[in-house]
């Protein structure tokens, strides 16, 4: 039998807000970041251009893991920690100098 | 957080399969919009020149650019000099655009200073002033390819809305064709397999399989570069200005573009561009697209010439001549002073999205992966409707929205193309009169969308409609212009010609889709009948 759903039960939904909302903050916050740790290189471009062009592909690996792991805490811990790690790196940025 | 609706084991294949079909459903409309439009941006310099009737005459390099170059000089403010930049548009004219730097009304740093439009004679035929953004949306040359690689990079929004929507969509089709690759069991098979259905017509999820299975590698780079060029322009430049350079958006400028932040301005003669512009010619084979001279006059001066690609090269070459004593300095890297990976990547993504790394022929394949990958997003709405109509009847709609984006956009494309014919013919501005046409093609399509009750009646309609466009277009560029075929094969002019035998191609098809539609509703007519008629025959043989 067909049970009709509520078109906005997906907002209930963990993995919705996992590789949703989540994962896309974790994937700006890892691209600001990068700006900081990655080498810049001779040319002092690198640390710029690497981290915009890295966005949609880090983006897509960890939209992909989230959405098909079976393992959502471990999914939760690794955008936690990614988050916090790269958190920290862009605080020490601005302002532990 | 807990969560009821989350099964504790899923099967990948259902939520790749879920993934895949939303991700095309909820943004596809919009994905096939950008596809398209995208397709034909991919030949934005060729409808550029076909849609002037004009053919590239290399004016950098036959005009005296150092004698214009001087007596416009001479009548320009000097905060102007900063910066000049050279090219020939599609009327054959060489543009100069005499600029320094400042933020437009929003807050963007532009260009600002004079632009001056000089015919092959020397005559000014045209002196602009303003941000370079404005005068470039308001030139009249550039106005039907402008507006359809408009709608491909922005949708027409504003900044940044627009570049973040082609973003997400970039993403979207991202998602689509990874998880479409994902879900091949077997990848070699489903490039070849077309499976019959009961009637002999192709399996419509196969031809959507067949499609999207050849066009994958393609669709994931388009997808990647295509979101790439939206976030970063969009705030993804800016965000990385605010982490590295403090806030600094000029200082990062200035470290992209690879120039010094403090030049001397003290007087000196500048040597003969004509004879930098002739060793860079003779070293690269090729004639610049266009080229900057920084700081003219002065002991900082210093001439860019920048070339597209090559026969054999991949990425573009920029040369760099000291224009105080005309010698040649450099190759610059497109990014930065000194060549780096993050140059390298840039040379490499910018061939790879446009298509730009063989000359027509690498054009000819993207447009052709471009038209399987519209194929695609139109095979896989029509999938989703073919579905939901069979299971409820109310979903009638949804085959009636497809009708209207997947017909009713290249109608409006090629109405906007009508627009700025029509208009140039008039003396018009055909920067107004390019979108309007495409808006008031909208507003018809939509009407008729309403109207007409037969989602198969409304197809046809609006496929004749294109067909006769699409015919249409390369005789009234022939009336407007007055240039044939005849005068392209003498001057070679292979981009008017691709154009108008694209079109006219595209005509028959749309025409002979009609015919063979028709064909076939008449078949299923003597099909239906002939059952019919054997039934009576069986009903009445009983009764007797």
């Amino acid at each position: 039998m067909n049970v009709q759903r509520h078109p906005f039960a997906f907002l209930s939904s963990q993995r919705f807000w996992l590789s949703g909302p989540a994962t896309l903050v974790v994937t700006l916050l890892v691209m600001l970041a990068m700006a900081a740790w990655f080498p810049p290189g001779i040319g002092k471009v690198n640390n710029i251009i690497v981290p915009l062009v890295m966005f949609p592909l880090i983006w897509a690996v960890l939209f992909f893991y989230t959405y098909l792991t079976q393992r959502m805490q471990s999914a939760w811990w690794l955008l936690v920690v990614l988050a916090v790690v790269n958190g920290v790196i862009l605080a020490f940025q601005f302002w532990g100098k | 957080m807990s969560n009821l609706n989350e099964q504790p084991i899923r099967s990948k294949a259902k939520a790749l399969l879920s993934l895949h079909s939303w991700s095309g459903i909820v943004l596809g409309m919009l994905l096939y919009a950008v596809i398209f439009t995208g397709t034909v941006a991919v030949v934005s310099d060729e409808v550029g020149e076909w849609s002037n009737s004009n053919l590239n005459q290399q004016m950098l390099a036959t005009q005296d650019v150092d004698n214009v170059l001087a007596t416009l000089a001479a009548q320009t403010d000097r905060a102007y000099l900063e910066e000049i930049s050279a090219y020939e548009d599609h009327r054959q004219n060489l543009v100069f655009f005499f600029h320094t730097h400042k933020q437009n009304p929003s807050g963007v740093m532009d260009e600002y200073g004079v632009q001056y439009k000089v015919n092959g004679q020397g005559e000014i035929v045209q002196q602009r002033e303003g941000f370079g953004s404005d005068i470039y949306a308001q030139d009249d040359s550039y106005a039907l390819s402008r507006f359809l690689v408009s709608i491909h990079t922005e949708l027409h929004l504003p900044a940044p809305w627009g570049l973040i929507l082609t973003g997400i969509l970039g993403l979207a089709m991202l998602v689509a064709a990874v998880s479409g690759f994902m879900m091949h069991r077997h990848l070699f098979t489903d490039l070849f397999t077309i499976r019959k259905q009961r009637d002999g017509k192709p399996l419509k999820r196969d031809s959507h399989t067949v499609a999207g299975t050849w066009s994958i590698p393609f669709a994931i780079l388009l997808a990647f570069t295509g979101s790439f060029f939206s976030f970063a322009t969009a705030f993804g430049l800016p965000a990385m200005a605010v982490v590295a350079f403090g806030g600094d958006q000029e200082a990062m400028m200035q470290t992209l573009v690879g120039e010094q932040a403090h030049k001397s301005e003290a007087p000196q003669d500048s040597a003969s561009i004509n004879g930098m512009l002739a060793d860079a010619i003779g070293n690269q084979s090729a004639v610049p697209t266009f080229i900057a001279i920084s700081h003219w006059g002065t002991e900082s001066a210093s001439l860019t010439a920048f070339f597209m690609p090559t026969e054999g090269e991949v990425g573009f070459a920029q040369r760099v001549y000291d224009a105080t004593n005309g010698e040649f300095v450099e190759y610059k890297p497109l990014v930065g002073t000194v060549p780096s990976a993050g140059s390298a990547i840039m040379s490499l993504i910018y061939p790879i999205h446009f298509g730009t790394f063989a000359g027509l022929m690498s054009k000819i394949i993207w447009i052709s992966l471009g038209v399987a990958s519209c194929y695609v997003t139109i095979t896989g709405l029509q999938l989703y409707a073919f579905r939901n109509e069979k299971q409820a009847t109310g979903w009638q709609w949804f085959s009636r929205m497809c009708v209207w984006g997947f017909t009713g956009l290249p109608l409006c494309s090629l109405s906007s193309a009508l627009g700025f014919f029509v208009s140039g013919a008039l003396q018009s501005n055909q920067s107004l009169w390019t979108p309007v046409s495409f808006l008031l093609a909208a507003a018809m399509v939509s009407l008729i969308t309403l109207i007409i009750r037969s989602v198969r009646q409304l197809q046809l309609i609006l496929l004749v409609a294109n067909g006769a466009l699409c015919l249409a277009l390369p005789v009234i560029r022939y009336l407007t212009s007055g240039f044939g075929w005849i005068q392209a094969i003498e001057q070679g002019n292979v981009a008017l010609m691709f154009i108008d035998a694209v079109l006219l191609l595209c005509g028959v098809w749309c025409f002979y889709r009609v015919y063979a539609s028709n064909q076939a509703q008449e078949s299923d007519h003597t099909a239906t009948e002939a059952v019919a008629s054997e039934h009576v025959g069986t009903l009445s043989g009983a009764a007797k």
